[in-house]
């Protein structure tokens, strides 16, 4: 079987879960958001394009698409979210920065995909592990201010530095689409 | 360097280069804060087998993807949006802003958005070279590295848009019977020329102009009432809204033109963020010498030689860990 015969018969099944359950699908997202009919509109979009790009699952092979869709869908709302947590705390850090310069709206929705694709990385890690990462990774602090930071030993900061970079390591290979 | 996917399905790892890469991890970390006394050992693990070497150039893939964020703004703001949520362990808000009083936005520098803009270049130099180019008009132009334009000559008017990086422009007499206006764009603005000699650099979210000869006139894309002519001898960084305080110029700051990195009294960091410029891979510097100042012409095209022209002017060393991953460290 060849991959493009495969992935056409993707794209036709998507078709076929789009007319058939998008409807559907914006009440679900608006009933579940009590949001703007805009923003639903939006996340059905989103949640489309992740189907579509989407490697791991062949729309073809969905048996109960409602299902389905209301578990992609959640995806995209929860990163949605997350997102817009990530907007407020840039805009909350450019504020406690003592020389603050605005910069254009390109570079700013390219900066914050970058910073929620690094966010996504360290999900799942411990907060000290977490902030370690940051401040060894980001304002370049040695392990022993770190560990002043936090109150643990050095070699603890070792420890976290290596399982956050591994745990990057990890996610990066499995996210990358190349 | 591409030494990626030994034997790897394609989105799954397997256990030799799960172990790999936790090796290489805790390599990382061992080497960011150790001394020099592990390189060794560290050389012999990556020796030992492809797949340490596949490990190790994923780490070096990620951080150098990682730095190209402004680096204590991305540390605030994703410590503060881990305290957001209730996705993450949460560590005490106060713990977390403690390092926020230090935020400046100097890691900015490093962020420029390459990869797509070169695609629809007219003229394109990597990182490595210049690249000198004569056009339709007898215009020369002199690209820096990792720079792209675009060329745009119509009937009516000479058009160059930068797309990145920065491009010397010495204007030649139109030879159109109609005088056409020659005008660099960039993300900001414009910049027309009314002489002869001048460079346009894009950077992040502003441009700089450096006159050298006669006149240009800037004007800003979002207000153009702030228009404002520039003589020989000035330049000013201007953003979409605004053009920024003129200062002197001279020929030292196109000296990349010649391979040359003229300064004077600039602080290590700044430094280290130009001439990181010039290099593939990862040049930093610690932030104990970040401060300290130097002076004097650095070559460009052997940029190992500028490193070791710092070591003897100033009490620091750079490790290498690779050719492509230096910092400059205290000594």
């Amino acid at each position: 079987m060849s991959d493009s015969c495969s992935r056409a018969a993707h794209l036709d099944a998507v078709g076929v879960l789009y007319s058939a359950h998008h409807d559907w699908l914006r009440g679900w997202l608006r009933r579940k958001l009590g949001a703007s009919s805009g923003l639903a509109v939006d996340l059905v979009q989103d949640t489309f394009i992740r189907i579509l790009s989407g490697s791991h699952t062949h729309a073809a092979l969905v048996r109960e698409p409602r299902s389905f869709l209301a578990t992609v869908a959640n995806r995209v709302v929860i990163d949605h979210l997350r997102r817009r947590t990530l907007e407020k705390a840039y805009l909350e850090a450019l504020t406690q920065s003592p020389e603050a310069v605005e910069i254009s709206a390109e570079m700013r929705a390219i900066l914050l995909e970058t910073l929620c694709e690094i966010d996504a990385m360290l999900q799942g890690l411990g907060a000290r592990t977490r902030q370690a990462f940051l401040w060894s990774q980001f304002e370049g602090l040695g392990h022993a201010a770190i560990a002043e930071r936090l109150g643990v030993s050095v070699s603890a900061v070792k420890k976290y530095v290596a399982r956050a970079m591994e745990c990057c390591l990890l996610y990066a290979l499995e996210h990358d689409a190349e | 360097m591409r030494v990626s996917r030994v034997g790897s399905s394609r989105a799954g790892v397997n256990a030799a280069q799960r172990e790999a890469l936790g090796a290489a991890a805790r390599w990382y970390a061992q080497l960011e804060d150790g001394g020099v006394d592990e390189n060794r050992a560290w050389q012999e693990w990556r020796n030992a087998s492809p797949v340490n070497e596949w490990a190790w150039s994923r780490v070096e893939a990620l951080c150098s993807r990682l730095q190209r964020v402004p680096g204590p703004l991305s540390a605030a703001t994703l410590s503060i949006a881990a305290t957001q949520g209730s996705a993450y362990p949460v560590l005490s808000r106060r713990a977390v802003l403690k390092g926020i009083a230090t935020v400046g936005i100097a890691g900015w520098i490093g962020y420029e958005v390459t990869p797509w803009a070169s695609l629809r270049a007219d003229y394109v130099a990597d990182s490595g070279t210049t690249r000198a180019a004569t056009l339709a008009d007898g215009t020369r132009i002199v690209l820096d590295v990792n720079s792209a334009v675009r060329v745009e000559f119509d009937a009516d008017q000479r058009r160059i848009k930068v797309l990145s990086g920065e491009v010397l422009i010495e204007t030649a007499p139109d030879p159109s019977p109609i005088h056409r206006p020659f005008i660099v764009y960039t993300a900001q603005g414009s910049v027309r020329a009314l002489g002869t000699r001048f460079s346009v650099r894009q950077q992040g979210d502003a441009t700089r102009v450096v006159v050298l000869e006669h006149e240009v006139e800037v004007a800003p894309s979002g207000r153009l009432a702030m228009a404002q002519r520039l003589r020989a001898g000035e330049y000013a960084w201007f953003t979409g809204t605004n053009v920024r305080r003129v200062q002197a110029a001279d020929e030292r700051m196109v000296a990349w033109t010649v391979g040359s990195l003229a300064i004077s009294d600039w602080t290590l960091e700044q430094f280290v963020a130009e001439l990181s410029r010039y290099r593939s891979g990862w040049l930093r510097c610690d932030s104990a010498i970040a401060d300290l100042r130097i002076s004097g012409a650095f070559p460009l095209r052997d940029t190992d030689a500028a490193l070791r022209a710092v070591e003897a002017a100033l009490p620091v060393m750079a490790r290498y860990r690779t050719s492509y991953w230096v910092t400059l460290m205290p000594r």
